[in-house]
């Protein structure tokens, strides 16, 4: 046991006439909890820091002239603790019925009704009665602290989860306390709203139903929802959810599924509520065909044979006219059989999962990832002495990982942020470097001191001094983890910003037993694995390069057909190409690029001239109403697939609700398409689509369905 | 600890110089802003005589603390007033020893004179009256604060002639 090894001691005691050992501070609650034995709470939550504030909890310790409460109390050698006698029984039963003095016992009308602690316990452990008969404490209700969290004061127990993790975990001190003894309520500052990117985490953590989802409020009853194990689709952290939906046929809700390396139990409001979208009735149901101009519903045959036979004359014209983009918002199995079907039976290396331009650093990036330099974790804020943010804004880049954050900094670890502007985190900083965008590589040599904090002063803005510190600090630290937004990485500098934490790294580990690891920044879900599937200009899956004679070799020997070695296009190419009437074929899945803020006229234009375009996506976007098919696509929560997280870390998703109308998995629909282009393909589940991918990728080499399991897995090189 | 008399622009303030000025003067007392809490609140009340929402908010300000740990202070301590208060503030104990020694009565007694209910104020603005927990003197139980001084051993008779003195 770890505790042995650290020389921290173990304590003996008796539970209900049962011996258990455990370390020394121990919870009489956590000791009961490795025996099995449940103690009711309400108050305790542990991610929260113990109050002993509801007293339900409380247990009997032998030699105590009181009971005590067992969330609260530590244990002691040879303490002897009973939770199952008349008198304990008593107690459980009287702060049972203090408790529901004031609650409206309205469960039949209750969101949580079926899955409420207060109710369980009140079943199990309750009165059956209560002796009650005044008149219960009214309030408005519900309250809307936001748009998105209601508040039903009159069901509340006033256990403050809410109110502790408003204060310890997101920070932001939203919750509180009111007026005091009978007349207490929780409430933001008199006329806020409840303004945090983490409010929905309090709806998990309330052990009632008094703080309710405005998203999820009378959708469905516990026993109508059966939920799946899946990613959480609305960012690069991957926070694992559970997506209940109910009767099969509607997402409800998503809820935290803990994953202690990657979102520590929680979620951000971006992530949690939007889950209504598989529901839309604005959904693509139906494949569409350009028919007299005009997109016309038709039978799913007609249009796979129609982008079949589109992409085969396209083809034939040259392997430079056609060309496909992948999504970040696909699974690596759909985005892996994309550029599977352009590499095989179209002949064409033109394949990317964005119109940006792409700077020199994307093959700067590939090579980085080849070698396997980015190492870094989302955990590793628990052990890091130093943490460098360099150019994202975490808070809203990686939401969740804007907590591990704070909580790194809570124990003590120095965050150096360096951010054009002063965002939320920046204020939690020890260090924060504003610094004049562009001047990344120059800051980055000031921290490594190889040149001086004057030059670095000179070229970023920072002042001398606050770059000066730094230095030090790295030296110092054990550990540091640097945070590098990959848009910089992507960015014409990249190269030299490798280059830069290179040597960064070299001055960061240069003692010893000293290291530096390094994580790149993808806001977006699944970046990493769109490029990891070789959704790259010029890079095959797992970052080997176009021509390359040993990976195609092996790739040849999975795919039974060469991989193409026709130069390839970059989005930015291909849309170049596009708007000079030279691209006869593209295939878009997942992608709406014509909607962007910016510089979506641009891309419409030169869309509508492509000879033959082809969208594959779940709502008629902006770009899919351009194409001359369209395609039906499943939403991630009717199929099953994986996904990679911006620390490279594998996690499955799962279909939770049957799929709607007619929609097919993107992977199905490409498996049809190349069908009818005359490959063999044979994949009747995404799992098999994932162990060609393994034999392919090298960094995947050692995954498969069953090794990524619940909590998922990283890859790795080598 | 660090005390900023940053002001939010574009706000007319409502506390003075001299309150801010004495707040930074009490927080030198301590280690933690959190601990200045209360006796800037006193000063805030002091000086506007209840704390609007507003005097809460320019407290945090001065404090470095978020409005809300100040504002939920303020709301659980009866004596601190979040509206605005008559002239004569008088406070009824009416915990354990006082209620047995006839606080209820005394409180009756005081409604009927103003003519108002606890927590309300007389429309001339010159009482408010207030139901408190312990005032810690239960030696003379029953017994009221009024304004800031201690009156026990109340009588009905008692309770009318301070109340004549405070002008009723």
């Amino acid at each position: 046991m770890i505790g042995e090894e650290s020389g921290e001691t173990q304590v003996t005691l008796t539970i209900d006439d049962r011996q258990v050992t455990v370390p020394n501070g121990t919870l009489i609650l956590k000791a009961a909890e490795q025996l099995g034995i449940e103690i009711p709470v309400f108050c305790y939550h542990d991610k929260l820091k113990s109050i002993g504030a509801c007293r339900m909890c409380i247990v009997d310790v032998e030699g105590l002239p009181k009971p005590v409460p067992s969330c609260a109390t530590e244990v002691k050698e040879g303490m002897v603790v009973r939770t199952r006698t008349p008198e304990v029984a008593k107690m459980w039963e009287g702060v049972l019925e203090f408790l529901l003095v004031n609650h409206p016992l309205d469960c039949p009308v209750c969101d949580r009704g079926g899955e409420c602690p207060l109710q369980d316990n009140t079943f199990k452990y309750g009165p059956r009665d209560s002796r009650f008969t005044g008149e219960k404490r009214h309030f408005a209700k519900p309250v809307p602290l936001s748009a998105l969290v209601l508040l039903d004061r009159e069901r509340c127990i006033m256990c403050t989860r809410c109110v502790r993790f408003c204060q310890e975990i997101s920070g932001d001190e939203q919750l509180k306390i009111w007026d005091r003894g009978h007349g207490e309520y929780i409430d933001t500052f008199p006329g806020q709203t409840f303004d945090s990117n983490f409010s929905g985490n309090t709806i998990e953590l309330c052990p009632v139903g008094a703080l309710l989802s405005s998203v999820f409020r009378f959708r469905a009853r516990p026993w109508e929802m059966k939920g799946a194990a899946s990613i959480c689709p609305h960012c690069g952290v991957g926070c694992n959810i559970r997506v209940d939906a109910r009767n099969n046929r509607e997402v409800v809700r998503f809820l935290s599924r803990e994953n202690a390396e990657v979102d520590d139990g929680w979620l951000c409001d971006r992530g949690r509520f939007d889950s209504d979208f598989p529901n839309s009735g604005a959904r693509l149901t139906k494949p569409l065909a350009r028919k007299n101009g005009e997109l016309t519903p038709v039978e799913w045959d007609e249009a796979l044979d129609l982008v079949a036979e589109g992409l085969r004359r396209a083809a034939e014209a040259g392997p430079d006219q056609v060309g496909g983009l992948g999504s970040p918002w696909r699974t690596n199995e759909e985005n892996y059989l994309l550029q599977k079907l352009f590499r095989t039976a179209l002949g064409s290396n033109s394949l990317d999962f964005t119109f940006d331009g792409r700077g020199g650093g994307s093959d700067a990036i590939a090579e980085a990832f080849r070698e396997g330099f980015f190492d870094g974790s989302i955990s590793d804020t628990t052990t890091a002495n130093v943490i460098f943010v360099l150019g994202s804004d975490i808070s809203i880049d990686l939401p969740v990982v804007d907590l591990w954050l704070k909580k790194a900094v809570g124990r003590g670890a120095k965050l150096i942020y360096a951010y054009p502007t002063a965002v939320e985190l920046a204020q939690h900083s020890q260090l924060f470097l504003p610094y004049a965008p562009g001047s990344e590589v120059e800051l980055i040599e000031g921290l490594a001191a190889s040149i001086s904090a004057e030059e670095a002063a000179a070229h970023t803005g920072v002042p001398a001094e606050l770059i000066a510190k730094a230095p030090q600090a790295l030296m110092d630290a054990r550990q540091t983890l640097v945070f590098v937004s990959g848009r910089l990485l992507e960015d014409e500098i990249g190269h030299r910003l490798l280059d830069a934490l290179r040597r960064l790294r070299r001055a960061a580990a240069s003692g010893e037993g000293q290291e530096m690891l390094v994580c790149a920044v993808f806001p977006d879900t699944n970046t990493q694995g769109a490029m990891d599937m070789g959704l790259l200009p010029g890079r095959y899956p797992g970052y080997r390069r176009i021509g390359d004679e040993l990976a195609m070799q092996t790739i040849e020997r999975t795919w039974l057909t060469q991989p193409a070695s026709a130069p390839p296009m970059s989005g930015e190419q291909m849309l170049a190409a596009a708007a000079e009437g030279r691209m006869q074929a593209m295939y878009i899945m997942g992608l709406d690029p014509v909607s962007r803020p910016v510089g979506g006229e641009e891309i419409a234009e030169a869309l509508s001239k492509v000879g033959f375009l082809v969208v594959a996506d779940t709502f008629l976007t902006k770009t899919a109403e351009l194409a001359h098919v369209v395609l039906p696509s499943c939403t991630f929560a009717e199929k099953d697939g994986t996904l990679t997280n911006t620390e490279r870390r594998v996690q499955r998703i799962r279909p939770a609700m049957r799929i709607a109308g007619e929609c097919r998995p993107d992977w199905v629909i490409l498996s049809e398409i190349a069908r009818r282009l005359g490959m063999e393909w044979s994949y009747g589940k995404a799992e098999d689509v994932f162990e060609e991918i393994a034999r392919v990728t090298p960094q995947y080499a050692w995954l498969d369905y069953e090794s990524i399991g619940e909590k998922g897995l990283q890859w790795r090189t080598g | 600890m660090g005390v900023t008399q940053a002001q939010q622009p574009g706000k007319a303030r409502l506390l003075s110089e001299a309150t801010r000025e004495n707040i930074s003067r009490i927080a030198l007392n301590y280690d933690s802003a959190q601990s200045v809490v209360m006796p800037a609140l006193y000063a805030a009340q002091e000086q506007l005589g209840y704390l609007p929402d507003q005097a809460i908010v320019e407290v945090a300000e001065i404090l470095q603390l978020p409005p809300s740990e100040v504002g939920a202070v303020a709301s659980f301590y009866t004596m601190y007033f979040r509206r605005p208060v008559g002239q004569h503030i008088i406070s009824v104990c009416e915990t354990l020893s006082c209620a047995l020694r006839g606080a209820e009565g005394i409180m009756e007694h005081v409604r009927r004179k103003l003519n108002i209910k606890a927590g309300e104020t007389t429309a001339d603005g010159k009482f408010s009256l207030n139901s408190v927990e312990c005032l810690g003197a239960c030696d003379m139980a029953p017994v009221a604060m009024i304004d800031g001084e201690y009156y026990g051993n109340l009588t009905e008779e008692k309770v009318d002639e301070i109340l004549m003195g405070l002008g009723l």
